[in-house]
């Protein structure tokens, strides 16, 4: 972790054709540099690697095709540890050749097998609707009704009964349509029928038992056996077409009996025989994917790094008399000789004549941040990134953060027990962190905690360290030195009070009661104290100011390192020192007073200590003469100190707007004169980090008023960093107030959870 | 409850209004259309798509890019968004949205008895039906002979059954006669659509009345052009006029009574909103048929809904102009591969 971020420069790679693609490639493998848009005017299916990338994503399509064939068939992708390099351009059309044969291989396997799949179901459906059927012909003969019947026609329904040979001897044609519906549809498909054929129709139908897959969706529903009975071709014809509407599996319907069983028999063969197939199909087709899934893994990272090269080459402008690619890139200053190793390496690899060279050009854009980090502090830093990032080579917070953030968290959580589970749980995940990256885990929440270890771990450690401070052990305290107070010297004496108090109050004015503090954290004499919570309340609270005081001060004070590194060193009188004299003036002076009053103030004399909280309230209505002053000379400090702090908000809030402004009417004439010195000082002192100049002020205004400058807007700028930094002291200094509350919370969540525990324990042993 | 609507809206409704508005947002924008017609070939349009929200809806198929597979792409991602539109809506939400598919379904409808009419085989009609006007008993509509049977026998389980109380008949179904069909049909439909949102308290009434008021003069003045130079007789046409319009009762009155296109145009000068429909274009700027112009009306009317909160316009108007932007693509496409670069641009913008 560095004190800023990284220092860049613009850079042009010079791409010799023919070994661009492999110098892309071996940049892409060290992500050193970001590539800069040279033609964002062209649209993106104007650029000139448009086809390249057309067939990387026809290459996608195939695998994602394969991968979902793959997981259907249940074979598992064995993914590799390292990742493969983006291939060469020569071996893509082998690639793209493999996959297409596969793709044909697989859709042609897999269309035969949805064919045999379907012959299957449609050959079970016959034989569930013969066997149905049969019993719809057998129970009308014996007169019993099975399945709605029309009961305006009871005529009908008789003739039905005797089947078709008794409707042969009236002279009427009598037709059978016969299939399957979806269960859900019956109802409406009878009232249909009903309506458009008049009741000239008879319809018989029955569950089927099994759940049978639909034929073109392979959706597992139940379905119905029908049978309707009809007169006449017209009625037939419209009955057929009803059918057809509610997508109904029409079969042929046997004439009789032994048709009936020769037709269920050599269902049954052919059933047997399709299965056979199927199953064979299915081998098959498992042997292809099986094969298949050995490379997919590498196929995927191939295509997908390919397509990152293209995508990149689509950004580079293309020299058409040197031939060669001009790619523009941000580039860390360290990093320029391992961009022109990799270059050269891109080079030979591609087989260029010419190598592909770098270009280091000044620029005056504003170069990206780049904060490089490591697996410890990457979760910090991305803690810091969730607020904002940091301008180029503004200074940054994240390495404070690493302390900061788990210590403030420990304050809240501190418990020596619970802080010890905490830690060995970061301390388990960060030692098998090999083991668990490997398994790349897609649960949310898990990876969550997970890429947050070290920060869990740190968190763990001081929440270790605030519990030992607190003397708190899930709650309990240890006592490892010997309390510093004993009542045994108030025995003495023989005084009633002891006999007749429950409670005793260890007066430390009472010689040999207090022998001198805990040598470490709290004494734990407190943890039977009735009035424990009122002083830990008392403790804690005092603690987060003064811990967010110090704390802000510090933001503050990281400032003037910005301030002096951007040479604006007006902004160190004009934003940095009222800041400062705000924060310290109001919220300083709060921390002394604490100190003081700790200081000042012992054991005999505690019944005159002063409420702090009167004496500040009492310092900004500047009133207070009836209580007695904390030190002499007190009215007369605070009256300064609020004033000061009153001053330097319109300092804050006016100065550098106007300073700016003036510089801008006033210094024109002085910059010009000193614009090339300016600009040779620049170069030659890149890398200092804080340079003193005689003349640095100018030289900051310089960088800001080369802009238009635009009072109106600046001073709109200042107006709410003012409002937002005053309001901010307050309000922070009220949130930090929050570390107490937690801590308190957090205390007290987990005594009431131990008695409660330890109670019903106990009940539940005296029961027993 | 009626006059606080707006405080308990978002109880049921609030998250569907919430994805629709963000489903607006992916609605193409100007300069989405400026690169989509500067495509050369369809695969551009493809990958220029694929920026959009449409995402990989196109790259996905394994089949060769053609005009009627972008046509029904864009289709199949509108009904599957207003199907997750529609199993997600509560009542009032859910009658209302199933009010817009009525639309669908009498097109449908009337395309299928034109198809059985001219013997074509169902299943060659079905694929091109709207499937947002899908019904169960679509594929049954060809066996009806008058409009007296198709309503007895196969529509009067569906939604569309109210809509028949003028329209049953018993002559003959032919072309013209479904066509007529049509027109009751969606006349019944509109009106009941109309008195449907009057009555919904809140803005819903408000800002969808003026949309299907809109809707019901579009087709008196379409109902009129086409069928100048056909037998259809004032006193017929006036009988297919949704008279829920602004041009109702007066406007309908002249309309019927009109015999040319000037006479037309004298009625709808009467009328501010639709007076500019009917004007001669400007000399120099591309002509636009009146059809053209009245799209672009309602498109303006569709954009207006997304200016008011708690009201169920918004539903309506976004699959309006969803629909109007697949009839864009469709164009830009079609004028793609056939080389019209000139007719490129007739598109109707929707957000500028």
């Amino acid at each position: 972790m560095v004190f800023r971020s990284e220092e860049m420069c613009l850079a042009q790679l010079f791409l010799q054709s023919g070994s661009e693609y492999d110098c892309i490639s071996e940049l892409g493998e060290l992500g050193l540099v970001e590539f800069r848009d040279l033609n964002p005017s062209v649209s993106s299916f104007q650029r000139r690697f448009v086809s390249e990338i057309k067939r990387c994503e026809e290459m996608e399509r195939i695998l994602g095709y394969l991968l979902r064939e793959i997981q259907k068939a249940n074979i598992a992708v064995p993914e590799e540890d390292e990742s493969p390099l983006a291939p060469p351009p020569r071996q893509v059309l082998e690639i793209m050749e493999q996959l297409q044969r596969l793709e044909m291989e697989l859709s042609e396997v897999a269309k035969n097998k949805e064919k045999l799949r379907r012959n299957l179901l449609e050959l079970t459906e016959y034989t569930h609707m013969l066997k149905i059927t049969r019993t719809f012909i057998h129970s009308r003969s014996r007169h019993e009704a099975l399945g709605p019947q029309y009961e305006e026609f009871p005529t009908m329904e008789t003739d039905s009964v005797s089947g078709c040979t008794g409707m042969q001897r009236l002279g009427a044609k009598l037709g059978f349509v016969s299939g399957l519906i979806q269960r859900v549809k019956v109802e409406a498909f009878e009232r249909m029928l009903w309506r458009v054929c008049k009741g000239y129709t008879i319809l018989s139908y029955a569950e089927v038992d099994e759940n049978l897959a639909d034929l073109d969706t392979g959706e597992i529903s139940k379905s119905v056996v029908f049978l309707i009975s009809f007169w006449g071709d017209q009625i037939g014809q419209k009955v057929q077409k009803i059918c057809d509407c509610y997508h109904c599996h029409l079969y042929p319907h046997p004439e009789n009996d032994e048709e009936r069983a020769d037709v269920l028999d050599s269902l049954r063969t052919r059933i047997q025989d399709l299965n056979n197939v199927l199953h064979r199909t299915e081998e098959y087709l498992r042997q292809v994917l099986q094969k298949a899934s050995e490379s997919a893994y590498t196929w995927v990272v191939q295509v997908k790094k390919m397509k990152a090269i293209y995508h990149i080459l689509n950004l580079c402008s293309f020299d058409v008399t040197n031939k060669c690619l001009i790619a523009e890139v941000w580039c860390p200053v360290s990093d320029l000789a391992n961009l022109r190793g990799a270059l050269e390496e891109g080079s030979r690899k591609g087989d260029a004549t010419v190598p592909s060279f770098v270009n280091r050009i000044p620029s005056n854009d504003t170069p990206p941040t780049l904060l490089r980090t490591n697996k410890f502090t990457s979760g910090f830093q991305s803690i810091v990134e969730a607020y904002g990032v940091g301008d180029y080579r503004e200074v940054s917070p994240a390495p404070y953060t690493i302390i900061t953030f788990p210590f403030l968290f420990a304050v809240m959580f501190g418990d020596l027990g619970h802080g010890m589970v905490i830690s060995l749980f970061a301390l388990w995940m960060v030692l098998t962190e090999k083991k668990q990256n490997k398994k790349r885990s897609s649960n949310e929440i898990w990876t969550t905690f997970f890429n947050g270890r070290y920060i869990i771990l740190m968190m763990g450690l001081f929440s270790v360290y605030t519990g030992l401070v607190y003397n708190d052990c899930f709650s309990k305290s240890l006592n490892i030195f010997g309390s510093g107070w004993s009542v045994k010297a108030m025995f003495t004496n023989q005084n009633k009070t002891l006999q007749t108090n429950a409670l005793l109050t260890l007066d430390p004015n009472f010689s040999g009661v207090f022998s001198g503090p805990y040598p470490f954290g709290i004494d734990p004499i407190w943890n039977m104290a009735v009035n424990r919570l009122s002083f830990l309340n008392s403790y804690k609270m005092k603690m987060s100011v003064v811990i967010g005081v110090v704390h802000m001060s510090f933001g503050v004070v990281l400032s003037v390192f910005n301030h002096l590194h951007f040479r604006q060193k007006f902004n160190v009188f004009l934003l940095f020192l009222p800041e400062l004299l705000f924060l310290l003036c109001l919220f300083g002076y709060l921390v002394f007073m604490i100190f003081y009053k700790w200081l000042a103030f012992g054991a005999r004399d505690s019944s005159q200590a002063p409420s702090i909280l009167i004496h500040f309230i009492n310092m900004f209505v500047m009133q207070g003469k009836d209580i007695t002053p904390l030190y002499p000379g007190q009215m007369g400090l605070q009256i300064f100190l609020v004033i000061i702090a009153m001053l330097s908000v319109p300092v804050l809030l006016l100065g550098k707007p106007l300073y700016l402004y003036w510089l801008y009417r006033g210094g024109k004439g002085l910059r010009r004169r000193r614009g090339y010195e300016r600009v040779r000082r620049v170069s030659e002192d890149d890398n200092s980090t804080a340079p003193s100049y005689e003349d640095d002020e100018e030289e900051g205004v310089d960088e800001v008023t080369n802009r238009e400058f635009d009072f109106a807007d600046v001073l709109l700028h200042q107006s709410i960093h003012t409002i937002e930094y005053c309001l901010g002291c307050i309000s922070n200094t009220a949130s930090y107030l929050r570390l107490w509350a937690l801590s308190l919370a957090h205390a007290r969540k987990f005594s009431t959870n131990n008695q409660f525990t330890l109670s019903f324990l106990c009940s539940n042993a005296t029961l027993c | 409850m009626a006059a606080c609507q707006e405080l308990s809206f978002n109880v049921d409704h609030g998250y569907l209004e919430g994805l629709v508005r963000g489903m607006k947002a992916g609605i193409l924008t100007q300069a989405d259309y400026h690169n989509l017609a500067q495509c050369d070939t369809l695969e551009d349009m493809k990958l220029h798509l694929q920026s959009t929200d449409y995402g990989k809806l196109l790259s996905s198929s394994e089949e060769d890019l053609s005009v009627s597979l972008v046509d029904s792409k864009l289709r199949e991602n509108l009904v599957t968004e207003f199907s997750c539109l529609r199993s997600n809506a509560l009542p009032p939400l859910s009658t209302f949205l199933d009010y817009i598919t009525y639309g669908y379904m009498i097109d449908n409808v009337v395309m299928l008895i034109t198809g059985a009419l001219k013997q074509r085989d169902v299943a060659e009609l079905l694929p091109r039906c709207h499937p947002l006007g899908g019904f169960d008993q679509m594929a049954a509509v060809g066996i009806a002979r008058t409009p007296t049977e198709l309503y007895s026998a196969i529509l009067v389980d569906t939604p569309l059954a109210p809509f028949f109380q003028d329209a049953v008949s018993d002559s003959n179904l032919d072309e013209m006669e479904a066509e007529i069909l049509r027109n009751k049909l969606y006349k019944a439909y509109l009106e009941s659509f109309h008195s449907f949102c009057k009555k919904m308290s809140g803005a819903t009434g408000d800002i969808m009345c003026p949309v299907l008021e809109f809707e019901a003069d579009r087709r008196a003045f379409i109902i009129t052009v086409n069928s100048f130079g056909t037998d259809l007789s004032g006193a017929d046409r006036s009988s297919l006029y949704p008279a829920c319009g602004k041009l109702y009762p007066d406007g309908l009155r002249l309309l019927a009574l009109a015999e040319d296109h000037e006479q037309v145009k004298a009625v709808a000068s009467c009328y501010t909103d639709y007076k500019a429909i009917f004007e001669d274009p400007e000399p120099g700027s591309e002509f636009k048929s009146f059809e053209d112009r009245f799209f672009e009306q309602e498109v303006k009317l569709n954009i207006l809904a997304f200016l008011q909160q708690f009201h169920f316009g918004v539903f309506y108007s976004y699959i309006k102009l969803k629909e109007q932007e697949s009839r864009n693509i469709v164009w830009i496409a079609e004028c793609v591969t056939q080389r019209q670069k000139s007719k490129i641009h007739n598109y109707i913008p929707i957000i500028q």
